[in-house]
């Protein structure tokens, strides 16, 4: 099992949210707005492409767009290793956290 | 569509990202310029466009020098050290002419302290071979011209920083500490003569189209 980043844990998930619409920018904007980090083009592309080297994600490009100045989109989906991988980073968190409910609990801070 | 810059776009791809993703991430790019061009104003749009590619720089480079195998590196190394030669060969002609002159003028580098003159004039002749030797980098290097330039940037840089350190404690007192100077005037050309090749040939292939 390929070990994960938290940049590239964030992408997966972003992956798996988005869907049909997991596309660069997609993913981007849904990474940005929830870490309330702008996070570069050339940070996303390479480490979307880490992913897929690893075997996590598989891409496929559509049609060029005339928006896109010509330039085709590279969708992103899942593969089984890859929802392999993000069970696996959900249980090892999981179990990190076990047992800290009630220490951070507002009233105890 | 407005179209981004065309200069910036030339920068990324010259990183070295892979073909299947340059595109696709030149795409996204395009097509948030555009939005942005239609909200906030061409110049604001332009001025992300270029803030962008100088945060995405870096990722792109780390990551086609990570991608680089042992024959990848030969190569990088091939291009850097033939592009070096090229420079030695085109500054020795003018240096000559230089330094026939100063003789003739009774100008004669000696054992002295080097003062401030002839430590501008050894800045002078780093920033010029620095920039050639990045401007024929990126010439002969098809692939990732860019990122092979800012690569050589590094290795001119680091060496007077050897040689000046090798030289203390007299490197440091008078117009010698000027000379540490030396390694970011170097590494600074270097790039710039990059930057110069991959700008100028993309204003080339606007023209040709």
């Amino acid at each position: 099992m390929p070990s994960l980043g938290p940049l590239e844990l964030t992408i997966l998930l972003a992956v798996a949210r988005l869907g049909d619409d997991a596309h660069g920018l997609a993913i981007r904007r849904d990474i940005s707005a929830r870490t309330r980090h702008a996070y570069s083009v050339g940070a996303v592309y390479t480490t979307l492409q880490r992913l897929q080297d690893k075997g996590l994600l598989a891409s496929f490009t559509t049609e060029p767009l005339p928006v896109r100045g010509g330039r085709s989109r590279r969708q992103y989906t899942l593969t089984t290793a890859g929802r392999r991988a993000m069970r696996e980073a959900e249980r090892r968190a999981a179990n990190v956290w076990a047992g800290l409910g009630s220490p951070l609990s507002p009233e105890r801070a | 569509m407005i179209a981004p810059p065309r200069a910036a776009e030339r920068i990324l791809e010259a990183l070295g990202a892979r073909s299947e993703f340059a595109d696709a991430l030149l795409g996204d790019l395009a097509e948030e310029y555009a939005e942005r061009a239609a909200h906030e104003g061409a110049r604001a749009a332009r001025r992300w466009y270029w803030a962008e590619t100088w945060r995405s720089g870096p990722h792109i480079a780390r990551n086609w020098a990570r991608g680089l195998g042992l024959r990848g590196w030969r190569h990088a190394a091939g291009v850097m050290a033939s592009a070096y030669a090229l420079m030695l060969v085109t500054l020795m002609v003018p240096l000559g002419l230089v330094m026939s002159i100063m003789y003739a003028y009774g100008v004669r580098p000696g054992p002295h302290a080097p003062s401030i003159a002839s430590v501008s004039f050894v800045l002078t002749v780093g920033a010029v071979g620095g920039a050639l030797s990045g401007y024929y980098t990126a010439w002969l290097e098809r692939r990732a011209p860019l990122a092979c330039a800012a690569i050589l940037a590094i290795v001119l840089g680091a060496f007077p920083i050897v040689a000046l350190t090798a030289n203390m404690p007299s490197t440091l007192h008078g117009p010698a500490a000027l000379q540490w100077l030396q390694p970011f005037v170097v590494s600074l050309s270097t790039l710039a003569g990059g930057l110069l090749r991959v700008t100028r040939h993309s204003e080339a292939l606007a023209r040709d189209c």
